[in-house]
């Protein structure tokens, strides 16, 4: 599969730091690129930029083969960007934004209003299509930023956290909606800080922290990476300074991060060390109040990469 | 594509739907020239009326409010997010600006229509034509301070603060030429700012038009003069405008 975008070694700084430091990616036509990263690892700044909207100090972009500099229109055009923030006329009715955000896309009279209908189907609005935005919930309004975003039918949608403070109901709508958008040859690239999201749907999956690539690929190449260790989680009533270190006295302990009184454990398998585990605990003088084995995945790959939890 | 009268008619329509902004381009204004015709009845002897001194100053001056129009369409909280996602599509960050400027002036020049329209059946005097002459001269400020307004909301980033900045300014100079109350008697100093208040010559101008037979290279001037400030404030603002300060 050819790729449709190319990200070669991205760079931004602010006046506060590095934004993004030498990122580099690629995109195959009808995937979903996942950006997954915790608050202020630079995942909106890489849009802004591939959005045209913010110069980068460094680096190159290639759209389908060919070098994207400026605003050029062509690329533009190929772009639907779901924005983070809600950006919507709150007075006007979904099907007037709609047929505003289509306008600027050069869509006109009947081939507009056909587009138009087809994000109202999309968005799960064709029944509300006249009512003013702001009467919408939160979850209607977010389907709504996608639906300004699909009209001109583009090949690459950009979707920036479009999942932030909604019900679990228009969040697993809205990931459908990318599973519909991927199978109909759409390219999505997908931002979020929430693992279980782009566990779901992420066909490649890029973590990155402090604007640098940790890790890229797909899930399993992912998980692949923190190896065939177990994974504990264990909380105890209270914090307990030091407790790692004794932890990490623990047969078979390769890695333990505390966050406050909960510890992320990762243990060599071949060594049963539970009870060691659990006396460590207990010879605190805390109290546990849990203990799981945790299932690896993206929480464990970010772990491993970066000693802390995406959470944090 | 040229998406310039897409945005120009929908900006003009997020304006006319708001009943806070057609207060302030109509209502506030008649509100004014009532207020102050009436507290200063009797100031003025023969032809001239308390209502025709008082309505001039007021329409200079809320020409020169117009500002306020452009940096609320623009970046006001309501507003602020989905006019900026225009920058998505294949839109020029000029036409965005322009768009804001020509339809915050076309809104405000719907307004001063029916201002004009509501004094001259009043029977204020506003010059000949029904006040054509001075409409156009209105017409011209209007549209400078509104590229103004743009260019400072483009500098401070905020709605609320730009028209702070904006409404001190202006404030100043409608009270150094005498909008609300003559200030020559308070002094020399006084006396020579009111002078030489920009405000003031406009006024000057405006009263020729409307009592002295007119004012052709006064009239000229402000009306070329504007429109020259309205051009090189688009410009400073489209140097100024950085997309990425706003995402």
């Amino acid at each position: 599969m050819s790729d449709i975008l190319t990200v070669e070694n991205f760079c931004k700084s602010f006046k506060t730091g590095v934004a993004v430091d030498h990122l580099s990616f690629s995109i195959p036509k009808g995937s979903v690129f996942c950006l997954l990263g915790p608050n202020g690892a630079g995942k909106s700044t890489t849009i802004a930029m591939l959005a045209s909207l913010m110069p980068r100090d460094e680096g190159k972009v290639f759209f389908d083969g060919a070098e994207v500099r400026g605003r050029p229109a062509r690329y533009l055009s190929s772009l639907g960007i779901v924005p983070q923030e809600l950006a919507l006329y709150g007075n006007l009715s979904a099907k007037a934004n709609l047929e505003f955000f289509a306008s600027l896309y050069g869509l006109r009279g009947a081939t507009r209003a056909h587009r138009v209908a087809e994000a109202l189907d999309f968005a799960g609005l064709a029944d509300r299509a006249n009512e003013p935005v702001d009467h919408f919930s939160g979850g209607m309004k977010r389907r709504l930023n996608i639906g300004c975003a699909l009209c001109h039918k583009p090949r690459l949608m950009i979707m920036d956290e479009p999942t932030v403070g909604i019900d679990p109901q228009s969040r697993n709508f809205i990931l459908d909606s990318i599973r519909r958008l991927r199978d109909e040859g759409t390219t999505v690239i997908y931002t979020s800080h929430y693992m279980e999201e782009v566990e779901e749907i992420g066909d490649d999956i890029l973590i990155m922290d402090h604007g640098k690539t940790l890790a890229e690929g797909t899930l399993e190449e992912l998980k692949s990476k923190v190896g065939d260790l177990r994974h504990y989680r264990l909380e105890l009533d209270a914090e307990v300074p030091g407790l790692d270190e004794a932890f990490y006295r623990v047969n078979g302990m390769k890695r333990v991060a505390a966050h406050g009184s909960v510890f992320d454990l990762e243990s060599l398998p071949a060594i049963d060390n539970v009870d060691a585990i659990i006396k460590t605990a207990s010879g605190s003088g805390r109290r546990i109040v849990a203990f799981s084995s945790v299932e690896s995945g993206l929480e464990q790959v970010f772990l491993t990469l970066t000693g802390r939890s995406l959470r944090d | 594509m040229n998406a310039l009268p897409t945005l120009i008619r929908r900006d003009t329509r997020n304006m006319i739907i708001r009943p806070m902004f057609i207060f302030y381009s109509t209502g506030f204004p008649l509100a004014m020239i009532f207020i102050l015709g009436l507290l200063s009845q009797g100031f003025y002897n023969g032809p001239l009326s308390s209502w025709d001194v008082v309505a001039v100053n007021l329409l200079l001056y809320q020409a020169l409010l117009s500002c306020s129009m452009s940096t609320n369409s623009f970046l006001e909280r309501s507003l602020k997010a989905p006019n900026l996602r225009v920058l998505f599509a294949p839109v020029r960050p000029l036409h965005l600006l322009l768009s804001k400027a020509l339809a915050s002036t076309l809104f405000c020049l719907g307004g001063f229509v029916i201002v004009f329209a509501i004094l001259e059946v009043l029977g204020v005097n506003l010059g000949p034509l029904c006040g054509l002459e001075l409409f156009g001269m209105v017409a011209a400020l209007s549209f400078a301070s509104t590229a103004l307004g743009l260019w400072v909301v483009c500098l401070v980033q905020d709605e609320s603060g730009a028209n702070m900045v904006l409404n001190l300014g202006i404030g100043i100079l409608a009270c150094t030429g005498g909008v609300f109350f003559s200030i020559e008697h308070f002094g020399p100093v006084a006396a020579a700012l009111a002078r030489y208040s920009p405000f003031t010559w406009l006024r000057e101008i405006a009263f020729k038009i409307i009592w002295n037979g007119g004012d052709p290279i006064g009239y000229v001037a402000t009306i070329g003069l504007s429109l020259a400030a309205a051009v090189a404030f688009l410009g400073a603002a489209r140097v100024t405008f950085k997309t990425e300060d706003f995402v």
